[in-house]
């Protein structure tokens, strides 16, 4: 008898599953064709219409490992939670001061502002472009002293990411001393290592 | 970034740097002057106009200029030719391509290799405006009509055209868009040779146009077709002691004579230049490693890292100059 009506509840969660998935391949065969304003426009629409109240989003950052505890933490930059921040306000936020630095805060904006975690130099590049910065005098030397200063390690194919000090140091700016600290440390570890 | 119609387009000074001699610093002045400008606080467009695309090589990284080279007859395209395309291609209107924000109030229409294409049709678009055809008269004023409409969008005060070292129809069609036009010459034989041609090739150039602007139908989009002299800038001189190297010495008054018969006299009668002012905007001297790594970093000569301090001090206060002499004679 249990067994008939977990059957019975399992078939109509499939049921609900389903139906919820025939919705969600509507709603995006009818967004697809319009722009980002009228995708927006459509479901701010049928928010109000359904009334549905959506959650706050969770920062993205605030369930990511905190890497080291006793670096001095800068206050949670307002980029994460918005989403909206363009790459040049980003750069302007966080003032990085060398290209390294650069390198390190493009590769942080791709992996978290546009879901990119994996990249190559060209598209730290043409972000660069698009944050209206100056070109940087030789873009894969520049990344290979990133990978090499610790704030971007190898990715898959031959792409690179932005490594956990990385991620750390661009955080902490622009406050410049914990940045130092979260990189120091990241240094020193490599060191001890490469010692055993 | 975009600013409201609130910006008329008759506000803009649309200026190019041209000399059909190659090597004479064309695009390294646009772009010193341009930056320079825009430190004054006037917005800025940069339009690459030259097929070889040493402007946007100078300020994109070579990948990046790559890429959209590629992209350029894409939908994404954001090149010169991506704005052109649809006129050349289906004589259809041009389309507005969102230019690179390079700093604050300098922007850039990267150029494009296409731009040669573009230049062969348009040898047969300035026949067509001889016979009355509206495609001619549309085809030659595209690039204008592409700045025009950047400028209603984004509100331009000055718009620079770097061009490539040539007389051909390219180059005549820019000129006849601009207002104004600035002679960048260096203190050799070759410089004051080619005063002659530019002159005469100049004077053919308005002197058709008018033709062509006076049989126009109406409605037919037209070219201001009077660009106005501004000034020359002798640039990459040797400085010993404190003046010209004696070696270059001599063509400074070869230059001056030059430009009052070759370019003065010859252009009197459309009054396109000023007599009252004088035909030098400025100079430029040699600033040795300055200019390479200013290229290789693409930042302005004074912002590269090269030189010593007291140069780059120097090379900053002579566009400073340049730039503030601009605004005064297009006021």
């Amino acid at each position: 008898m249990k067994n008939l009506i977990r059957n019975e509840e399992q078939a109509e969660m499939d049921k609900s599953k389903i139906k919820t998935m025939d919705a969600l391949t509507a709603v995006n065969r009818i967004l697809t064709p319009l722009d980002a304003d009228g995708r927006q426009r459509v479901l701010e629409a049928v928010v109000t219409f359904f009334q549905i109240e959506l959650g706050h989003h969770r920062d993205r950052t605030s369930d990511r490992p905190s890497y080291s505890q006793d670096v001095p933490q800068s206050p949670r930059p307002q980029f994460s939670a918005g989403g909206k921040l363009t790459p040049k306000e980003f750069l302007h936020e966080k003032q990085p001061k060398t290209d390294v630095e650069r390198i390190a805060c493009l590769a942080y904006y791709l992996t978290h502002f546009r879901n990119t975690p994996y990249f190559k130099t060209l598209d730290l590049s043409k972000l660069n472009t698009e944050a209206a910065q100056i070109k940087f005098s030789n873009a894969n030397y520049a990344a290979n002293n990133a990978t090499n200063s610790g704030y971007l390690a190898a990715g898959p194919k031959g792409q690179r990411q932005i490594s956990a000090a990385g991620e750390q140091f661009v955080v902490a700016l622009p406050d410049r001393d914990a940045a130092k600290v979260v990189i120091a440390k990241a240094r020193r570890r490599k060191s001890t290592r490469r010692k055993k | 970034m975009t600013r409201t119609q609130s910006t008329s387009t008759k506000s803009m000074r649309r200026i190019s740097i041209f000399n059909h001699k190659g090597g004479v610093g064309k695009t390294t002045l646009t772009f010193n002057i341009a930056a320079s400008l825009a430190r004054l606080g006037a917005r800025v467009l940069l339009v690459d106009s030259d097929p070889q695309c040493n402007l946007s090589a100078y300020l994109i990284e070579d990948e990046v200029l790559d890429d959209m080279l590629d992209k350029s007859d894409k939908r994404e395209g954001r090149t010169i030719w991506s704005a052109l395309k649809p006129v050349v291609e289906t004589s259809s209107d041009v389309k507005v391509v969102e230019p690179l924000e390079l700093a604050r109030n300098l922007y850039l229409v990267p150029g494009d290799i296409r731009l040669s294409d573009f230049e062969s049709d348009l040898g047969e678009l300035w026949r067509e405006c001889f016979q009355r055809k509206r495609r001619g008269f549309a085809g030659t004023a595209a690039i204008n009509t592409l700045v025009e409409m950047l400028c209603q969008k984004h509100g331009f005060d000055f718009v620079f055209f770097d061009t490539a070292p040539s007389v051909g129809p390219l180059n005549r069609a820019i000129l006849l868009g601009c207002d104004h036009f600035i002679v960048p010459v260096a203190y050799d034989l070759f410089s004051v040779r080619a005063l002659k041609t530019l002159g005469r090739s100049l004077h053919s150039w308005i002197s058709d146009y008018k033709t062509i602007s006076a049989i126009a139908p109406a409605d037919m989009p037209l070219l201001p077709g009077r660009p106005k002299f501004l000034g020359y800038i002798p640039q990459n001189f040797s400085v010993y002691r404190g003046g010209v190297a004696s070696h270059q010495k001599r063509y400074i008054a070869l230059l001056d004579r030059g430009i009052q018969t070759d370019i003065a006299q010859v252009l009197k009668e459309f009054d396109v230049v000023s007599l009252r002012q004088s035909p030098r905007l400025g100079e430029v001297k040699n600033f040795g490693t300055l200019v390479t790594a200013a290229q290789r970093e693409g930042r302005t000569i004074y912002e590269a890292s090269a030189g010593t301090p007291a140069q780059r001090d120097m090379a900053r206060a002579a566009f400073r100059q340049i730039a503030q002499k601009i605004i005064q004679r297009t006021k």
